[in-house]
């Protein structure tokens, strides 16, 4: 009707239309359904419109039925509560969303206008309503909410996840990662049981960790798609219901993401989901789970082995049996790092060069873990080959930078050695790089040995010269050998961590030797657990004569 | 300190010193409800009116997802707000869920609250065994995606507006459909606690003299769910109106409040 017509034929069909749009015409033929309602809410006319939309005959509608009663249960809560509320207060509505009951009881979706007549005193006459077929805005909003949900859904995914390769990369241990999947699955992916199912240590089964009872299984089903990287969606057979009946859950599903690091399958991740946790976004983000999972798993295995090896190396080269002699009392004592991983390369040596002469030995390899665990053993050993009758520190010490030459984690140690001669006390000593061992005399205040000092082992850069320096112990004094873990402190300048040890060794110069090192060590650092390594040898000299044997039982504390 | 007269969008009329009538709105809108009855009693009463929480122009912070979960907590909002005003012995009149609401304030401040007046009140939605309320849980789920489809235009951008400005409709009018509009997430809360509740055992508690209303060819509260509230509380009136439909108060204003009126009226020794 807005094109203007051309042509004769096309005035006759104007002509024609402008016939058929009659008042009448237009009103039952619309393209909206029309109501017409008394005050009281029944029908007065219909349209053929919503008649045809709807399926019912004018006599079913008209005079018969308000606009409530062709209305879906939730729409009519909606008509009562809030459209016919507002079309008092308003006079009007606009867009509101109804579904209307058809007669074959099918839901129309439509969209409803309407505005009140009223009388001059202000008296309700009737309401007149115009229905818009809503089925695809519908569906629009349809598609826009399930969107809106997936998109929340969306974001919730990615912050648990974030959430969980946080824990993952905290997690040090195999225990660590496995607690953080089984708290991960009922967090991320809405699992009510989640956990981790691991190879068994005899090459059989798998072995469960995760909450409730112990789960392990002999077969995991699905391993050979698990191997392969695939995640198994528990679509039946035997080995699941193995692992259904295991884990105790009758419905949900069970799905298992295989733990990857590289190209290996360390283990799985076995979950119970609800029956719609199965969408491929849900997949996607177990795939993703599995293989953060997977590679921490790897990690923290790794580091497990280490630390153990690192832990029973360390423990197994320090000394067991130090010299026994009446002229000398010896306490020693050893604390290794908190964290298993941190073990470091500090130990302490005590032993006879000849029958008066005893080494003392205090050193430090830098560097954690395995590796200077394995060059302080061969550093320790080497100090024990090369100390000979007639070296002395300073040959000692230049042996040793040969030595290190052929054993790169041994470079920069460092290391206080001391020879003491159990007639005199006379004392010669070096120190490579290493803090000054402490002479605690008694009657007079404690003195830190600072001759003899050069740079740590292997840093000559070609000058083969070390230094030695010598001193006399009076009888009743005591040595302090130790490492930096004890004299470092973040908040202290060295020289005042070194007073501070040395005032705690005259504060306990009247104890007996055996035992003090330990009680020394608590003093300086506490009773709790330490960052690094820490070594303490205590040596006194009582004066006395006698004979010194070699290799008697330990008298370590 | 929570002020509660903003917190409810409490609007306080008529006689400063007269008798306390308080008149408390129901699921779907807000205290514009009461907007032909109120000047009716403004004369003769001070006549308060309130928005609950997340209706209106109440303050949206205030939503609290544990206290808002059962009705006792909307019953606390209206004795906090009888306290803040010191009302005693007040008419309290409660149109669809603030009737049960109504019930539940009683209950908890019996100084406060000296009459009852029920309109529509419907202790149960959801029928059982012996016990017809007039909807099934489907139905009742049907009326969630209702308020869905309609608050996908509600703008959240648009709340304050609404929200801060009740008594200015003004503000409002170029907006559609700008009553009764409410923040959608509550209103799904909101209709959950209104239409689930089962509060049928807290009418043998009442002890106030009651008016129960009850309109003609109610869908929302049937006539036999009106006689329920009626029997279940012992020396209440019931009145039947010739006004249909859910919402007297807004469809026969004057109906109701000759209603109320008598109701309040001294009784003939």
């Amino acid at each position: 009707m807005t094109d203007a017509p051309q042509g004769s034929t096309d005035q006759r069909s104007a002509s024609a239309a402008r016939q058929h749009d009659s008042a009448e015409d237009l009103f039952e033929n619309a393209p909206c359904g029309y109501l017409s309602a008394y005050a009281d809410g029944r029908l007065a006319r219909v349209n053929q419109t919503f008649l045809t939309w709807t399926g019912y005959t004018r006599d079913e509608l008209v005079d018969r039925r308000r606009l409530r009663d062709v209305l879906s249960a939730g729409s009519r809560i909606y008509h009562e509560t809030h459209y016919a509320p507002l079309l008092r207060m308003q006079g009007s509505v606009r867009a509101i969303a109804m579904d209307v009951v058809r007669a074959d009881g099918t839901l129309l979706p439509v969209l409803l206008n309407a505005r009140q007549l009223v009388g001059e005193d202000g008296t309700v006459l009737g309401v007149r309503t115009s229905v818009f077929d809503a089925s695809d805005r519908k569906e629009y909003e349809r598609e826009l909410l399930a969107a809106r949900h997936r998109a929340e859904q969306a974001t919730a995914w990615v912050t648990g996840l974030e959430t969980v390769v946080a824990a993952l990369a905290a997690a040090s241990s195999v225990d660590d990662v496995c607690r953080v999947m089984a708290s991960a699955g009922p967090e991320v992916l809405g699992a009510r049981v989640s956990g981790v199912w691991l190879p068994g240590s005899g090459a059989t089964g798998w072995t469960w960790t995760g909450p409730g009872e112990d789960h392990a299984l002999d077969e995991l089903p699905g391993a050979d798609a698990l191997r392969d990287g695939q995640i198994v969606t528990g679509d039946g057979g035997t080995g699941e219901d193995a692992a259904r009946a295991r884990l105790g859950v009758d419905d949900g599903r069970l799905l298992l993401a295989p733990l990857v690091a590289g190209d290996r399958t360390l283990g799985a991740l076995g979950l119970v989901v609800p029956d719609t946790g199965t969408a491929p976004d849900h997949l996607r983000l177990l795939a993703t789970l599995g293989s953060q999972a997977g590679q921490a798993l790897d990690r923290a295995r790794l580091s497990d082995q280490q630390a153990r090896v690192a832990t029973t190396l360390q423990a197994s080269m320090l000394p067991t049996g130090l010299p026994a002699d009446p002229r000398l009392e010896v306490s020693a004592c050893y604390r290794p790092a908190v964290d298993a991983m941190q073990v470091g390369g500090d130990w302490f040596d005590a032993f006879a060069v000849d029958a008066d002469r005893v080494a003392l030995v205090v050193g430090d390899v830098v560097g954690r873990g395995l590796h200077a665990a394995a060059a302080m053993g061969q550093l320790r050993s080497a100090v024990r080959a090369l100390a000979t009758v007639d070296s002395g520190p300073a040959l000692l010490l230049q042996r040793l930078d040969d030595f290190v030459e052929d054993v790169p984690a041994a470079q920069t140690a460092t290391l206080a050695y001391a020879e003491l001669d159990l007639r005199d006390g006379s004392l010669v000593y070096a120190c490579a790089g290493h803090p000054p061992p402490l002479v605690v005399t008694p009657g007079r205040s404690t003195t830190p040995l600072w001759g003899g000092r050069s740079t740590p082992l292997g840093a000559q850069f070609g000058i083969h010269r070390r230094t030695q320096a010598d001193t006399v112990l009076r009888p009743g004094s005591r040595l302090a050998l130790y490492s930096d873990g004890l004299v470092e402190r973040r908040d202290a300048p060295l020289d005042e961590c070194i007073d501070a040890l040395g005032s705690v060794l005259e504060q306990h110069a009247e104890r007996a030797v055996a035992g003090v090192a330990e009680v020394i060590a608590d003093a300086v650092l506490g009773s709790g657990p330490t960052g690094d390594d820490v070594c303490l040898l205590v040596i006194g000299w009582p004066g006395h004569v006698g004979g010194l044997s070699a290799s008697a039982p330990a008298r370590t504390a | 300190m929570v002020d509660v007269l903003q917190r409810n969008n409490v609007t306080v009329s008529g006689v400063p010193d007269g008798p306390a009538l308080v008149l408390a709105h129901g699921f779907g809108c807000d205290q514009n409800m009461w907007r032909y009855v109120a000047p009716a009693f403004e004369a003769t009463h001070r006549v308060v009116r309130f928005d609950h929480v997340g209706a209106g122009g109440s303050a949206l912070s205030a939503y609290d997802v544990d206290r808002h979960a059962t009705l006792g907590g909307y019953a606390d909002d209206v004795v906090e707000i009888l306290a803040a005003l010191d009302l005693t012995d007040s008419v309290f009149v409660g149109h669809s869920v603030s009737a049960t609401i109504g019930v539940l304030a009683a209950a908890r401040a019996p100084d406060r609250i000296g009459r009852l007046v029920l309109v529509g009140p419907s202790p149960r939605y959801i029928d059982d065994e012996m016990y017809t309320g007039g909807f099934t849980q489907a139905d009742i789920d049907g009326l969630l995606e209702s308020l869905d489809s309609n608050y996908l235009g509600w703008s959240s951008a648009m709340a304050p507006v609404i929200m801060g400005n009740p008594d200015r409709p003004e503000l409002g009018s170029e907006l559609t459909n700008s009553f009764c509009r409410t923040d959608p997430e509550i209103a799904r809360r909101f209709a959950r606690v209104t239409f689930t509740s089962d509060n049928r055992a807290d009418l043998a508690g009442v002890s106030v003299p009651t008016l129960v209303l009850q309109c003609s060819d109610d869908v929302i509260a049937p006539e036999t769910v009106g006689r329920y509230v009626h029997e279940h509380i012992a020396g209440s009136t019931f009145v039947m109106l010739d006004a249909t439909g859910h919402c007297p108060n807004l469809s026969a204003p004057a109906e109701t409040v000759a209603a109320i009126s008598s109701f309040l009226a001294p009784q003939p020794a």
